[in-house]
Protein backbone atom coordinates (compact mmCIF):
# COMPACT_ATOMS: atom_id res chain seq x y z
CA UNK A 1 0.00 0.00 0.00
CA UNK A 2 2.75 2.38 1.11
CA UNK A 3 4.82 1.31 -1.91
CA UNK A 4 1.95 2.13 -4.31
CA UNK A 5 1.58 5.55 -2.67
CA UNK A 6 5.33 6.23 -3.01
CA UNK A 7 5.21 5.33 -6.68
CA UNK A 8 2.29 7.74 -7.20
CA UNK A 9 4.19 10.54 -5.41
CA UNK A 10 7.34 9.86 -7.47
CA UNK A 11 5.36 9.80 -10.70
CA UNK A 12 3.71 13.07 -9.74
CA UNK A 13 7.09 14.68 -9.01
CA UNK A 14 8.56 13.36 -12.27
CA UNK A 15 5.59 14.80 -14.17
CA UNK A 16 6.08 18.21 -12.55
CA UNK A 17 9.77 18.23 -13.48
CA UNK A 18 8.96 17.29 -17.11
CA UNK A 19 6.26 19.98 -17.20
CA UNK A 20 8.69 22.62 -16.05
CA UNK A 21 11.50 21.49 -18.35
CA UNK A 22 9.11 21.42 -21.33
CA UNK A 23 8.63 25.14 -20.85
CA UNK A 24 4.99 25.08 -19.79
CA UNK A 25 5.81 27.20 -16.76
CA UNK A 26 6.43 30.92 -17.40
CA UNK A 27 9.95 31.44 -18.81
CA UNK A 28 11.21 33.83 -16.13
CA UNK A 29 11.22 30.86 -13.76
CA UNK A 30 14.37 29.79 -15.62
CA UNK A 31 16.12 33.11 -15.98
CA UNK A 32 16.90 35.37 -18.93
CA UNK A 33 15.93 34.44 -22.46
CA UNK A 34 19.38 35.01 -23.92
CA UNK A 35 18.50 37.27 -26.86
CA UNK A 36 21.32 39.20 -28.55
CA UNK A 37 19.04 42.26 -28.81
CA UNK A 38 16.76 42.13 -25.74
CA UNK A 39 16.21 45.90 -26.00
CA UNK A 40 13.86 45.25 -28.93
CA UNK A 41 11.31 43.80 -26.52
CA UNK A 42 9.50 45.29 -23.57
CA UNK A 43 7.78 43.17 -20.94
CA UNK A 44 4.24 43.95 -19.76
CA UNK A 45 5.37 44.80 -16.20
CA UNK A 46 7.96 47.25 -17.56
CA UNK A 47 5.40 48.95 -19.82
CA UNK A 48 2.96 49.22 -16.90
CA UNK A 49 5.54 51.36 -15.08
CA UNK A 50 6.14 53.58 -18.12
CA UNK A 51 2.55 54.37 -19.10
CA UNK A 52 2.06 58.12 -19.53
CA UNK A 53 5.80 58.75 -19.86
CA UNK A 54 6.70 61.77 -22.08
CA UNK A 55 8.14 60.78 -25.44
CA UNK A 56 6.53 57.35 -25.45
CA UNK A 57 4.07 56.48 -28.23
CA UNK A 58 2.12 53.31 -27.69
CA UNK A 59 0.62 51.84 -30.90
CA UNK A 60 -2.17 49.25 -31.01
CA UNK A 61 -1.99 47.13 -34.18
CA UNK A 62 -5.16 45.12 -33.58
CA UNK A 63 -8.37 45.65 -35.55
CA UNK A 64 -10.26 48.94 -35.08
CA UNK A 65 -13.12 46.98 -33.52
CA UNK A 66 -10.84 45.37 -30.92
CA UNK A 67 -9.22 48.73 -30.16
CA UNK A 68 -12.67 50.29 -29.64
CA UNK A 69 -13.66 47.76 -27.00
CA UNK A 70 -10.61 48.49 -24.84
CA UNK A 71 -6.89 49.09 -25.27
CA UNK A 72 -3.81 49.81 -23.21
CA UNK A 73 -4.22 53.34 -21.78
CA UNK A 74 -2.68 55.99 -24.02
CA UNK A 75 -2.42 53.77 -27.11
CA UNK A 76 -3.30 55.06 -30.57
CA UNK A 77 -4.70 52.71 -33.19
CA UNK A 78 -3.01 51.80 -36.46
CA UNK A 79 -4.49 49.24 -38.84
CA UNK A 80 -1.81 46.85 -40.12
CA UNK A 81 -3.28 47.08 -43.64
CA UNK A 82 -1.94 50.64 -44.06
CA UNK A 83 1.63 49.40 -43.53
CA UNK A 84 1.81 47.67 -46.90
CA UNK A 85 1.43 48.73 -50.53
CA UNK A 86 2.07 46.42 -53.49
CA UNK A 87 2.99 49.20 -55.92
CA UNK A 88 5.48 50.63 -53.43
CA UNK A 89 6.86 47.10 -52.84
CA UNK A 90 7.71 46.86 -56.53
CA UNK A 91 9.79 50.01 -56.13
CA UNK A 92 11.61 48.62 -53.11
CA UNK A 93 9.53 50.31 -50.39
CA UNK A 94 7.01 48.91 -47.88
CA UNK A 95 4.81 52.00 -48.36
CA UNK A 96 5.52 55.27 -50.21
CA UNK A 97 7.97 57.56 -48.39
CA UNK A 98 5.57 60.52 -48.31
CA UNK A 99 2.85 58.27 -46.91
CA UNK A 100 5.21 57.09 -44.15
CA UNK A 101 5.99 60.69 -43.16
CA UNK A 102 2.31 61.64 -43.09
CA UNK A 103 1.25 58.49 -41.24
CA UNK A 104 3.93 58.37 -38.55
CA UNK A 105 4.08 62.16 -38.13
CA UNK A 106 0.31 62.12 -37.64
CA UNK A 107 0.71 59.56 -34.85
CA UNK A 108 3.12 61.93 -33.10
CA UNK A 109 6.23 59.90 -33.92
CA UNK A 110 9.24 62.22 -34.27
CA UNK A 111 13.00 61.78 -34.19
CA UNK A 112 13.21 61.11 -30.44
CA UNK A 113 9.89 59.31 -29.88
CA UNK A 114 10.14 55.86 -28.34
CA UNK A 115 7.54 53.59 -29.92
CA UNK A 116 6.04 50.54 -28.24
CA UNK A 117 4.00 48.37 -30.61
CA UNK A 118 1.57 45.65 -29.62
CA UNK A 119 -0.87 43.37 -31.40
CA UNK A 120 -3.38 40.64 -30.52
CA UNK A 121 -4.50 37.16 -31.54
CA UNK A 122 -6.32 38.32 -34.73
CA UNK A 123 -3.28 40.14 -36.15
CA UNK A 124 -0.34 38.51 -34.32
CA UNK A 125 2.23 39.95 -36.74
CA UNK A 126 1.09 43.58 -36.51
CA UNK A 127 3.72 44.77 -34.02
CA UNK A 128 6.55 43.16 -36.00
CA UNK A 129 5.22 44.75 -39.19
CA UNK A 130 5.33 48.21 -37.60
CA UNK A 131 8.81 47.46 -36.25
CA UNK A 132 9.98 46.57 -39.78
CA UNK A 133 8.39 49.57 -41.51
CA UNK A 134 9.79 52.00 -38.92
CA UNK A 135 13.22 50.35 -39.08
CA UNK A 136 13.09 50.57 -42.88
CA UNK A 137 12.41 54.29 -42.68
CA UNK A 138 15.27 54.83 -40.23
CA UNK A 139 13.45 54.99 -36.88
CA UNK A 140 15.26 52.69 -34.47
CA UNK A 141 13.55 53.53 -31.17
CA UNK A 142 10.96 50.78 -31.38
CA UNK A 143 10.07 48.00 -28.99
CA UNK A 144 7.57 45.17 -29.33
CA UNK A 145 5.44 44.30 -26.31
CA UNK A 146 6.27 40.70 -25.43
CA UNK A 147 2.99 38.74 -25.41
CA UNK A 148 1.07 41.72 -26.79
CA UNK A 149 -2.44 42.64 -25.74
CA UNK A 150 -3.27 39.01 -24.92
CA UNK A 151 -0.72 38.86 -22.09
CA UNK A 152 -1.53 42.37 -20.86
CA UNK A 153 -5.22 41.47 -20.59
CA UNK A 154 -4.51 38.00 -19.11
CA UNK A 155 -2.61 39.74 -16.30
CA UNK A 156 -5.61 41.94 -15.52
CA UNK A 157 -3.76 45.17 -16.29
CA UNK A 158 -5.68 48.43 -16.87
CA UNK A 159 -7.59 49.08 -20.08
CA UNK A 160 -9.14 52.21 -21.52
CA UNK A 161 -11.57 53.24 -24.26
CA UNK A 162 -10.27 56.83 -24.37
CA UNK A 163 -8.86 57.73 -27.78
CA UNK A 164 -5.82 60.01 -27.50
CA UNK A 165 -5.30 62.85 -29.99
CA UNK A 166 -1.58 62.84 -30.79
CA UNK A 167 0.28 66.09 -31.36
CA UNK A 168 1.70 65.96 -34.89
CA UNK A 169 5.44 65.44 -35.12
CA UNK A 170 7.97 65.76 -37.91
CA UNK A 171 8.79 62.24 -39.09
CA UNK A 172 11.65 62.28 -41.57
CA UNK A 173 11.72 59.04 -43.56
CA UNK A 174 15.23 57.82 -44.39
CA UNK A 175 14.66 54.67 -46.44
CA UNK A 176 17.10 51.83 -45.82
CA UNK A 177 16.49 50.07 -49.10
CA UNK A 178 18.97 47.34 -48.24
CA UNK A 179 16.28 45.95 -45.86
CA UNK A 180 13.77 45.19 -48.59
CA UNK A 181 14.05 42.86 -51.56
CA UNK A 182 12.10 43.08 -54.80
CA UNK A 183 11.09 40.06 -56.91
CA UNK A 184 13.93 40.73 -59.36
CA UNK A 185 16.47 40.89 -56.54
CA UNK A 186 15.15 37.60 -55.11
CA UNK A 187 15.30 35.97 -58.54
CA UNK A 188 18.89 37.12 -58.91
CA UNK A 189 19.88 35.33 -55.69
CA UNK A 190 18.13 31.99 -56.21
CA UNK A 191 21.32 30.05 -56.79
CA UNK A 192 23.48 31.96 -54.31
CA UNK A 193 24.51 29.57 -51.48
CA UNK A 194 25.19 32.53 -49.18
CA UNK A 195 21.51 33.53 -49.36
CA UNK A 196 18.70 31.82 -47.54
CA UNK A 197 15.04 32.29 -48.46
CA UNK A 198 12.83 31.94 -45.41
CA UNK A 199 9.11 31.25 -45.91
CA UNK A 200 7.03 32.29 -42.86
CA UNK A 201 3.73 30.78 -44.09
CA UNK A 202 2.07 27.61 -42.86
CA UNK A 203 3.54 24.24 -43.80
CA UNK A 204 0.52 23.62 -46.07
CA UNK A 205 1.04 26.88 -47.98
CA UNK A 206 4.77 26.15 -48.26
CA UNK A 207 4.09 22.64 -49.58
CA UNK A 208 1.61 23.93 -52.15
CA UNK A 209 -1.29 22.06 -50.53
CA UNK A 210 -3.05 25.27 -49.51
CA UNK A 211 -3.08 27.38 -52.65
CA UNK A 212 -3.85 31.07 -52.16
CA UNK A 213 -2.63 32.40 -55.50
CA UNK A 214 -2.74 31.35 -59.13
CA UNK A 215 0.06 28.91 -58.32
CA UNK A 216 0.83 27.02 -55.13
CA UNK A 217 4.23 26.13 -53.75
CA UNK A 218 7.27 28.12 -52.74
CA UNK A 219 10.17 30.10 -54.09
CA UNK A 220 12.80 27.53 -55.23
CA UNK A 221 15.14 26.57 -52.40
CA UNK A 222 13.14 28.34 -49.66
CA UNK A 223 12.96 26.84 -46.18
CA UNK A 224 9.95 27.11 -43.89
CA UNK A 225 9.52 28.46 -40.34
CA UNK A 226 5.84 29.20 -39.73
CA UNK A 227 5.89 32.52 -37.88
CA UNK A 228 3.63 31.18 -35.13
CA UNK A 229 6.19 28.50 -34.24
CA UNK A 230 8.40 31.23 -32.73
CA UNK A 231 6.01 32.14 -29.90
CA UNK A 232 4.66 30.22 -26.94
CA UNK A 233 1.07 29.11 -27.29
CA UNK A 234 -0.10 30.01 -23.80
CA UNK A 235 0.73 33.73 -23.82
CA UNK A 236 2.30 34.47 -27.22
CA UNK A 237 5.62 35.54 -25.71
CA UNK A 238 8.70 34.81 -27.80
CA UNK A 239 10.47 31.51 -27.21
CA UNK A 240 13.92 31.62 -25.66
CA UNK A 241 16.96 32.41 -27.80
CA UNK A 242 18.12 28.82 -27.47
CA UNK A 243 14.82 27.41 -28.71
CA UNK A 244 14.64 29.94 -31.55
CA UNK A 245 18.21 29.31 -32.70
CA UNK A 246 17.46 25.60 -32.76
CA UNK A 247 14.36 26.19 -34.93
CA UNK A 248 16.14 28.41 -37.46
CA UNK A 249 19.46 26.59 -37.58
CA UNK A 250 17.66 23.27 -38.15
CA UNK A 251 16.54 24.57 -41.56
CA UNK A 252 19.83 26.27 -42.39
CA UNK A 253 19.00 29.84 -41.39
CA UNK A 254 22.30 30.86 -39.85
CA UNK A 255 23.74 34.34 -39.08
CA UNK A 256 26.53 34.03 -41.66
CA UNK A 257 24.05 33.82 -44.56
CA UNK A 258 21.89 36.64 -45.87
CA UNK A 259 18.26 35.81 -45.07
CA UNK A 260 15.32 37.03 -47.14
CA UNK A 261 11.97 36.54 -45.41
CA UNK A 262 8.66 36.27 -47.26
CA UNK A 263 5.11 34.97 -46.77
CA UNK A 264 1.83 35.54 -48.62
CA UNK A 265 1.71 39.34 -48.52
CA UNK A 266 4.86 40.20 -46.56
CA UNK A 267 3.32 40.79 -43.12
CA UNK A 268 3.84 37.40 -41.40
CA UNK A 269 7.35 37.46 -42.85
CA UNK A 270 8.20 40.54 -40.81
CA UNK A 271 7.50 38.50 -37.69
CA UNK A 272 10.29 36.05 -38.63
CA UNK A 273 12.40 39.09 -39.57
CA UNK A 274 11.84 40.56 -36.09
CA UNK A 275 12.70 37.27 -34.37
CA UNK A 276 15.98 37.06 -36.31
CA UNK A 277 16.76 40.68 -35.30
CA UNK A 278 16.09 39.67 -31.70
CA UNK A 279 18.63 36.86 -32.15
CA UNK A 280 21.20 39.30 -33.54
CA UNK A 281 21.12 38.33 -37.22
CA UNK A 282 22.38 41.27 -39.28
CA UNK A 283 22.03 40.25 -42.91
CA UNK A 284 18.28 40.49 -43.28
CA UNK A 285 15.81 41.61 -45.92
CA UNK A 286 12.06 41.25 -46.27
CA UNK A 287 10.54 40.43 -49.65
CA UNK A 288 7.37 42.46 -49.29
CA UNK A 289 5.87 41.44 -52.65
CA UNK A 290 5.85 37.84 -51.34
CA UNK A 291 3.61 35.07 -52.69
CA UNK A 292 0.86 37.46 -53.85
CA UNK A 293 3.40 38.72 -56.36
CA UNK A 294 5.58 35.62 -56.90
CA UNK A 295 2.78 33.03 -57.06
CA UNK A 296 0.78 35.17 -59.44
CA UNK A 297 3.66 35.89 -61.84
CA UNK A 298 4.00 33.13 -64.43
CA UNK A 299 7.49 34.32 -65.35
CA UNK A 300 8.89 33.57 -61.87
CA UNK A 301 10.02 29.99 -61.06
CA UNK A 302 8.35 27.99 -58.30
CA UNK A 303 9.00 24.76 -56.46
CA UNK A 304 5.98 22.52 -55.75
CA UNK B 1 -29.79 32.74 -56.10
CA UNK B 2 -29.06 34.36 -52.75
CA UNK B 3 -26.88 37.35 -51.91
CA UNK B 4 -24.51 37.41 -48.97
CA UNK B 5 -21.93 39.82 -47.65
CA UNK B 6 -18.66 39.43 -45.78
CA UNK B 7 -16.70 42.17 -44.05
CA UNK B 8 -13.00 41.35 -43.65
CA UNK B 9 -11.76 44.88 -42.94
CA UNK B 10 -8.92 45.00 -40.47
CA UNK B 11 -7.70 41.54 -41.53
CA UNK B 12 -4.51 40.99 -43.53
CA UNK B 13 -2.00 38.31 -44.64
CA UNK B 14 -3.76 36.02 -45.72
CA UNK B 15 -6.98 36.02 -43.71
CA UNK B 16 -9.25 38.06 -46.06
CA UNK B 17 -8.71 35.37 -48.70
CA UNK B 18 -9.03 32.47 -46.27
CA UNK B 19 -12.27 33.86 -44.83
CA UNK B 20 -13.63 34.51 -48.35
CA UNK B 21 -12.78 30.97 -49.40
CA UNK B 22 -14.51 29.57 -46.31
CA UNK B 23 -17.64 31.65 -46.94
CA UNK B 24 -17.75 30.70 -50.64
CA UNK B 25 -17.56 27.06 -49.59
CA UNK B 26 -20.90 27.41 -47.81
CA UNK B 27 -22.75 28.88 -50.84
CA UNK B 28 -24.73 27.20 -53.61
CA UNK B 29 -23.96 27.61 -57.33
CA UNK B 30 -25.20 31.02 -58.50
CA UNK B 31 -25.15 32.59 -55.03
CA UNK B 32 -23.35 35.91 -54.75
CA UNK B 33 -20.96 37.15 -52.10
CA UNK B 34 -19.95 40.81 -51.64
CA UNK B 35 -16.65 40.99 -49.76
CA UNK B 36 -15.51 44.27 -48.21
CA UNK B 37 -11.74 44.59 -47.73
CA UNK B 38 -9.45 47.43 -46.73
CA UNK B 39 -6.17 45.74 -47.60
CA UNK B 40 -5.00 46.54 -51.13
CA UNK B 41 -3.25 43.20 -51.62
CA UNK B 42 -6.50 41.38 -50.83
CA UNK B 43 -8.30 43.48 -53.44
CA UNK B 44 -5.78 41.95 -55.85
CA UNK B 45 -5.53 38.38 -54.64
CA UNK B 46 -9.21 37.60 -53.93
CA UNK B 47 -10.29 38.18 -57.58
CA UNK B 48 -7.24 36.20 -58.82
CA UNK B 49 -8.10 33.29 -56.55
CA UNK B 50 -11.79 33.45 -57.56
CA UNK B 51 -10.86 33.37 -61.25
CA UNK B 52 -8.58 30.38 -60.66
CA UNK B 53 -11.43 28.55 -58.91
CA UNK B 54 -13.82 29.27 -61.78
CA UNK B 55 -16.07 31.70 -59.89
CA UNK B 56 -17.37 34.79 -61.69
CA UNK B 57 -16.05 38.18 -60.62
CA UNK B 58 -19.08 40.42 -60.97
CA UNK B 59 -17.42 43.62 -59.75
CA UNK B 60 -14.48 45.12 -57.89
CA UNK B 61 -15.52 48.57 -56.71
CA UNK B 62 -13.49 51.13 -54.77
CA UNK B 63 -15.60 52.34 -51.89
CA UNK B 64 -13.37 55.21 -50.74
CA UNK B 65 -11.32 55.36 -47.56
CA UNK B 66 -9.11 52.58 -48.98
CA UNK B 67 -12.00 50.11 -49.07
CA UNK B 68 -12.98 47.78 -51.87
CA UNK B 69 -16.10 45.69 -52.44
CA UNK B 70 -15.54 42.52 -54.45
CA UNK B 71 -18.66 40.76 -55.68
CA UNK B 72 -18.29 37.11 -56.62
CA UNK B 73 -20.71 34.56 -58.02
CA UNK B 74 -20.16 30.95 -57.04
CA UNK B 75 -19.50 28.53 -59.91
Amino acid sequence: MRSARNIRIRLCMAFMVCWAVAGILPPRTFGAEGYANPQLLIETHELAKRLGEAGLRLVDLRTAEEYGTGHIPGAVHLGTQVLDDLKANQQGLPIPKARAEELFGGLGIGETTRVVAYDGPKTPYGAARLFFVLEFFGHDKVQVLNGGFRKWAQEGRPLSTDVPTPVKAAFVARPRQELLATAEQVRGKLSDPKVCLLDARTAAEYAGEDVLAERGGRIPGAVNVDYLSTVRRYDHTFKSAEELRRIFEAVGVTPDRETITYCHTGARATHDYFVLRLLGYQKLKNYDGSWVEWGNSESLPIQE
Amino acid sequence: MAQYSLDVTGEICPYPLILTRKEMGKLQTGDQLAVTVDYAKSAEDIPRWAKEEGHTILAVRERGGSRWEITLEKA
